[in-house]
């Protein structure tokens, strides 16, 4: 049973060779480019949504920080159709994996925290200190901003890769609960029921991309405006 | 534009039977709104000619050349008793055309390069979409369908681990 729970998150193989490169290009396929004015369906849907995602994520930035856009945007597709195609049966979910998060978390959080200090060398250390802070705990303050500085990275990384692998682990061991209890038929309704209910709230995986990309913005934000 | 004009008329031989209009450029604009005859749609030679159609702007790369007149010709049009299989060379035969005996040859004449192995992925990737999702009305099933062959494929790659959990006494 402790194999069984664990093996959906193992590198996915054929005939002993790791397919993860092509199992996280895989949603680049269902990204058709758009070459006419007006498209099919599918890229209309696809432009559509991207429009109020994008809308809705940079319009509290000044210009300077717009410039990420198209990086924010991006990032937003993948982990969206990475985790939505996680939700078939059988398929390998790349954003379960802690490595792969961290290597999208640390270089992005380090760029824009880079950035602040280049551009706004004092407002971005004046971050280190919250305002009105009693003058005999600045020296312990500003050591707990530091440290809240560093853990943003990881913060991001844990919080995408427990969700999602959470998430599948809980719809593993329910649906298998579920086999077992069909011979006692009380349970069943109540167990399916559940499972029901807890693939719904697992759609809102999608929201944990919200999660994600918001964090990313509101540390960007700090650091361009104020 | 004369000879590009020639060259049209060369290919798309089957049309200009005597019950269509050939002459003039509506005739010859007419022949694009039938149903294209190969698999994959040509670029015609100006834009006056080209149907409000879903075409791509960039034609896929091709297999082979473009499909031989001698092929497309209707039997006995010109009847100087032309054998087929040898006037059209094996490496631009399509697979249906080969005989079984010339198999074997017409695979190692295949272009294994990584260039010719990604134009491959590149035909067959444009294939589907042209034919079911680039089209004015598309529907569910085109993303469906791929989306059942990606859980097919997932359901193959793991059988090893999976045929475990079958409820059978022993494995």
């Amino acid at each position: 049973m402790n194999e069984n729970l664990f093996t959906p998150f193992t590198i996915p193989m054929m005939l002993d060779i790791p397919i993860t490169t092509l199992i996280i290009m895989f949603p680049t396929m269902l990204f058709p480019t758009p070459n006419q004015l007006i498209n099919n369906r599918m890229i209309t849907i696809q432009q559509w949504l991207t429009k109020l995602t994008s809308k809705q994520l940079m319009n509290t930035h000044n210009p300077k920080g717009q410039t990420w856009s198209l990086m924010f945007i991006s990032l937003f597709l993948f982990i969206t159709s990475t985790n939505l195609l996680g939700m078939l049966p059988h398929s390998f979910t790349p954003t379960a994996q802690l490595s792969m998060n961290l290597g999208m978390a640390i270089p992005l959080w380090a760029g824009t925290v880079v950035m602040g200090f280049r551009n706004k060398t004092k407002i971005s250390l004046a971050h280190l200190l919250p305002l009105g802070t009693p003058t005999f705990l600045i020296p312990m303050l500003v050591m707990i901003e530091t440290i809240s500085l560093f853990i943003q990275p990881l913060a991001l990384a844990v919080r995408l890769t427990a969700n999602i692998t959470a998430g599948h682990l809980l719809l593993h061991l329910i649906g298998s609960a579920t086999l077992a209890l069909v011979n006692i038929s009380l349970f069943t309704a109540l167990i399916t029921f559940t499972i029901l209910t807890l693939l719904t709230i697992l759609e809102f995986a999608v929201a944990l991309i919200q999660a994600y990309v918001f964090t990313l913005l509101v540390s960007l934000y700090l650091q361009d405006n104020t | 534009m004369g000879a590009q004009v020639e060259s049209y008329h060369f290919h798309s031989h089957p049309f200009t039977t005597p019950g269509f209009p050939t002459a003039g450029s509506r005739g010859f604009a007419l022949q694009f709104l039938r149903p294209s005859h190969h698999g994959t749609p040509e670029v015609p030679a100006s834009y006056q000619s080209r149907p409000a159609s879903r075409e791509p702007l960039l034609p896929a790369p091709r297999a082979h050349a473009p499909y031989p007149a001698v092929l497309a010709r209707p039997g006995g049009a010109d009847s100087q008793g032309f054998k087929m299989a040898s006037i059209v060379p094996l490496k631009d035969k399509k697979l249906l055309e080969v005989k079984l005996g010339e198999l074997p040859s017409w695979i190692l004449m295949r272009d294994f390069t990584p260039k010719g192995i990604a134009g491959a992925f590149q035909r067959g990737y444009y294939r589907y979409y042209n034919k079911y999702i680039n089209v004015k009305k598309g529907s569910i099933a085109g993303l469906s369908m791929v989306l059942a062959a990606y859980m097919l494929f997932n359901y193959c790659r793991s059988y090893k681990e999976l045929k475990h959990e079958r409820l059978r006494k022993y494995h």
